[in-house]
């Protein structure tokens, strides 16, 4: 970039990396970093650094967690269900099934969902680690919750082939109507797999 | 199970007005048009086509000539607005839509986004509330080129009447892509043959439901074409019988092929069709790298008095044919749903006198129409037909007297 000494266009190089972030936004917050004090700038770069340092992936459930702490909370928790694996593509989903409170059994972190246009297949998921855990035996359910789009649905049957017969029950999550919402304003496609996925109703 | 929404049909509400906010050379402009004709006229590159534009991709989701979408965004602005207002808008009891489309450097928070009435809603909504037909100069070489022109043509009218097959056709072709990543990637040795099993039945279920939608619209567009066809055509063409015919690539596979004129397949069947086709060329495509079977591989066929049209058929004969099936298409278009506004790009200059004042005729008795011409005689042609004028001015556009 002409006119800019090197370390501001550097950083604004680095920024502009980041996901959602263009070169206008990426020059923004290399000024502002610039404007900050020393300390700021030293905290946001140690945090930086501490990401990648710090932070590991349970050797149970792929999960990010503590370094030092493996297996993870959930996975040392003596309270949840050994049993029962909740399969997810990203940390960020076993965050979203927590806050259920619904589940008690432990997670399986895929780290991504199959995307051939991405150069993803199973084997660039932790699969593998999947298939380890359940070879050991003492699991009776897999849940495979991954996204109910293409490349979650691919996701899915793929593992849901593999494990069939490894485990008892492979279940996948359901789709359908939002809770508290109105049928009304469902999009048709939304509506269309609830009908497929209908229930009979316990009684 | 087939589940299809209620059309709410309204055929009542026109597109009263237009309102372009840093839309591709406009910062502002807005456009009120006639429930009958409007002509856009001034010389070229000076930005007619884009008010078509913006009607259409706004009506249909995306735009018919922008590679990027933020093409569409005037230079150095961070996004573009559409508004159009149908039957007078949200405050006069019609319908509002906006569509919102961020440039290339957007501001944060900026995504595409349609609204109807102020709610954000999904493109194929769109269905009962406006329609569109946009005919374009290089239509007239629809029938001789690339066979995705005419699949364009057939998923047009597909998608704008039907909200599940539009959202089938989007499925499809993102089904395709990563199928053909996968192929490469097993052409490669990077990925087990075995690995498709998955977007092999996708694709068998969703070609199989877009072939039925597009065998549906062709059947409908068959049992209007000859009339239409024999109103546009000069005296010695008159009276031929022009048929389409739909061109898959299921071969043998489908065993009992029919004539969606007598039987209308189903979906099963087709999808059944569809896996066998994909057992058959496996090895050529595991070679290839390529998807060779599916509904993105297939054409269209005209035939005049049982000949094929590109091959057989004149200039002028395929002129008038193409114009039937523009004309079929809006009448179509209009029996489930909002009458469509008919968008002319320039076409008139790429007819003769007598073809041109036919398809005027034709036009004028089907609603709202918007024609951009650069030519002076379709502009005195408009001016005796009580037309609304207007010109652009140094990017606004101005109503002519």
């Amino acid at each position: 970039m002409a006119g800019l000494i090197a370390p501001v266009a550097r950083l604004i190089e680095e920024f502009s990396k980041l996901p959602g972030i263009g070169t206008k936004t990426a020059q923004r917050l290399t000024y502002h970093v610039l404007r900050a004090s020393t300390d700021d700038a030293r905290s946001l770069a140690a945090a930086l650094v501490s990401i990648k340092e710090d932070v590991a992936y349970c050797s149970v459930c792929c999960n990010i967690t503590e370094t030092g702490v493996d297996p993870c909370q959930i996975c040392s928790d003596p309270r949840r269900e050994v049993a029962h694996i909740c399969v997810v593509e990203e940390p960020l989903d076993v965050l979203a099934i927590e806050r259920t409170g619904e589940f008690r059994g432990r997670y399986h972190v895929l780290h991504g969902a199959i995307s051939p246009i991405d150069g993803i297949g199973p084997e660039r998921l932790r699969t593998r680690e999947l298939m380890a855990r359940v070879a050991e035996g003492g699991i009776d359910e897999v849940i495979l919750a991954t996204n109910p789009n293409l490349e979650g649905e691919a996701t899915a049957m793929y593992l849901a082939d593999v494990l069939g017969s490894h485990v008892a029950s492979v279940t996948r999550i359901a789709r359908g109507l939002p809770v508290g919402g109105d049928l009304e304003y469902a999009d048709d496609v939304t509506l269309i797999r609830s009908l497929q996925g209908r229930r009979r109703i316990e009684r | 199970m087939a589940l299809r929404a209620a059309p709410r049909v309204d055929t009542g509400k026109h597109l009263t007005r237009l309102a372009l906010e840093n839309f591709r050379s406009y910062a502002s402009a807005e456009l009120t048009p006639d429930p009958g004709l409007t002509v856009v006229a001034g010389p070229n590159g000076i930005g007619k086509t884009n008010l078509l534009e913006a009607i259409h991709a706004t009506i249909v989701g995306r735009s018919h000539r922008a590679g990027v979408e933020a093409d569409l965004v005037r230079h150095g602005t961070p996004f573009a607005r559409v508004r159009l207002d149908l039957g007078g808008g949200t405050g006069a009891g019609g319908s509002s839509v906006e569509l919102v489309v961020p440039g290339p450097e957007p501001m944060p928070g900026i995504r595409k986004r349609l609204t109807i009435n102020g709610v954000p809603r999904r493109t194929s909504a769109l269905t009962d509330v406006a329609r569109v037909v946009l005919f374009r100069p290089e239509e007239m070489l629809l029938l001789v080129g690339s066979p995705s022109e005419r699949r364009r043509f057939l998923d047009g009218i597909v998608g704008q009447r039907d909200r599940r097959a539009a959202r089938d056709l989007v499925d499809v072709a993102r089904v395709v892509t990563q199928r053909n990543a996968l192929l490469r990637a097993i052409r490669a040795e990077e990925a087990p043959l075995d690995a498709l099993a998955f977007w092999d039945e996708q694709l068998a279920q969703l070609g199989a439901r877009v072939m039925v939608a597009r065998l549906e619209v062709l059947r409908e567009l068959n049992e209007r074409i000859v009339p239409l066809h024999d109103a546009v055509a000069t005296d010695t063409e008159r009276g031929s019988d022009v048929s389409l015919t739909y061109l898959d690539g299921l071969k043998e596979a489908w065993a009992d092929r029919a004539d969606p004129g007598e039987r209308m397949p189903g979906e099963g069947e087709l999808a059944a069709a569809y896996r066998r086709r994909i057992a058959d060329v496996r090895q050529k495509e595991a070679w290839n790298g390529v998807s060779l079977v599916g509904p993105q591989r297939d054409d269209l066929r005209a035939g005049l008095d049982a000949r094929d049209v590109a091959s057989h058929a004149s200039r002028g004969q395929q002129r008038t044919i193409i114009l039937a099936m523009k004309l079929a298409e809006t009448d179509l278009l209009g029996i489930d749903g909002p009458r469509p506004v008919v968008l002319l790009d320039d076409v008139f200059s790429e007819l003769d006198p007598d073809r041109a004042a036919r398809l005027s005729d034709l036009i004028a008795g089907r609603g709202q129409v918007i024609v951009t011409t650069a030519d002076p005689g379709t502009l005195e042609a408009a001016r005796s037909r009580e037309a609304a004028i207007w010109r652009i001015v140094d990017g606004n556009l101005e109503r002519e007297a």
